[in-house]
């Protein structure tokens, strides 16, 4: 091999090292960037499990109301005190709006939303679209923050028809609220909280009120049992056959 | 108490009711269902207030909320007029008034639902002309709702015309 080869292959094992530095560099680079951007989802409770499906934290039924958490979910936990308060703000287009949920008839689901997240896009969209409602929602109302802290000129452009937006930064403070989006379910026939959590899809927050409708009524089952046990009545007692009472037939 | 302010009218709220001061507008995409035939003047500001859920989607007077009322349900509607007719012989009573249980009538709803009762009352305060509109869901039970109505007018302030 002459001088003048040797020298070719000194600047192209040269180049190429610079090469494979560069790209080292730019590979560290995207996995850094990779990484803060999987904890910024952490961050805004949406976690992303080995069955590849996003998740969130649950709605749960009272009294527990601390999210339950599945395997692949990080948990995101409301701040509140629990208690049920009415909702006063404005609305978008500048007037005044009061939500009264305290001692009331229906179930209202409270949808803490901003007009720049990109996961409440999914849920402007959804609500735009007015779908059904959860069989265990009575109404559905949109909070946001104070136009001190929000767009109403956006939210104008966001907000249903049929769907109250009221913007209050005092109701995310009061309902402790950790991330948006975020929702609660509040029973006004009881003036509880019935559950809360976040979610990423309108139809996931579906299943998670499904979810939780059907703790609440397995607690009542063991409520019922345990109260029949304490009072010395077990499963197949005759008084739970009252073959005696007119009308029944043995 | 739950404040709700806006447009120089503010009401203190009774828990567990709500209510929307809006103003109609059309520049500012105010509400135009319903209302009177025979007002075409362009009113100031809207106010509804409710011990039930209010429906995003209503009338000025209610058309869309009067539907969904159960027997122990109030719905009180503040509509302002113009200042042209504060002065008519139609706005000349003064203050915001008290109401009695015998002044509603089924016959006084804008429109007659079955059961249900209204009372409309025109006055003026601070420079500024109202239509008060109340309706309640049942009729049989004025004697207890014509309280709670009262008890929410009480609390209205309403500050004079710029």
């Amino acid at each position: 091999m002459d001088s003048g080869v040797a020298a070719v292959m000194v600047i192209l094992v040269s180049a190429l090292t610079v090469v494979v530095l560069l790209l080292t560099i730019v590979v560290l680079g995207l996995l850094r960037s990779h990484g803060e951007m999987l904890r910024a989802f952490n961050e805004l409770g949406v976690t992303f499990g080995h069955d590849g499906a996003d998740t969130t934290s649950a709605l749960l039924p009272d009294p527990q109301r601390k999210p339950v958490p599945h395997a692949s979910e990080r948990v995101v936990e409301g701040t509140g005190d629990g208690t049920v308060r009415d909702i006063s703000g404005t609305t978008p287009r500048g007037g005044s709006l009061a939500i009264g949920l305290v001692n009331r008839n229906e179930r209202t689901l409270l949808a803490f939303l901003t007009s720049g997240c990109t996961t409440c896009k999914n849920f402007w969209d959804a609500f735009r679209n007015d779908p059904a409602l959860p069989r265990s929602v009575d109404r559905l109302v949109i909070v946001t923050r104070s136009n001190d802290e929000e767009s109403p000129a956006a939210l104008v452009n966001l907000a249903p028809e049929r769907h109250a937006v009221v913007m209050s930064s005092d109701a995310w403070n009061d309902y402790g609220v950790p991330v948006s989006p975020y929702f609660v379910l509040v029973d006004g026939p009881t003036g509880s909280i019935e559950g809360e959590g976040a979610a990423s899809t309108w139809t996931q927050v579906g299943s998670l009120l499904g979810r939780a409708e059907a703790d609440v009524e397995a607690e009542n089952e063991r409520r019922i049992d345990a109260d029949l046990d304490a009072a010395g009545i077990t499963p197949n007692d005759p008084s739970l056959y009252p073959h005696d009472l007119p009308g029944v037939e043995s | 108490m739950t404040p709700l302010t806006s447009g120089g009218v503010s009401v203190g709220l009774p828990t567990g009711w709500e209510g929307e001061i809006f103003n109609r507008a059309p520049e500012l995409g105010g509400r135009s269902l319903g209302g009177p035939a025979a007002d075409t003047e362009i009113a100031r500001n809207v106010i509804h207030l409710a011990n039930f859920a209010l429906p995003a989607e209503r009338g000025d007077f209610g058309s869309g909320a009067v539907e969904l009322m159960s027997t122990g349900a109030v719905l009180v509607i503040l509509f302002e007029h113009g200042p042209e007719s504060v002065d008519t012989p139609l706005f000349a009573r003064s203050g915001v008034p008290q109401l009695t249980a015998d002044e509603f009538h089924p016959q006084q709803m804008q429109r007659t639902l079955s059961g249900q009762s209204g009372r409309q009352v025109f006055f003026n305060v601070a420079g500024r002309a109202f239509c008060l509109y109340v309706v309640l869901g049942a009729h049989r039970q004025r004697e207890v709702l014509v309280p709670l109505v009262n008890e929410v007018l009480r609390s209205l302030e309403i500050e004079p015309a710029d």
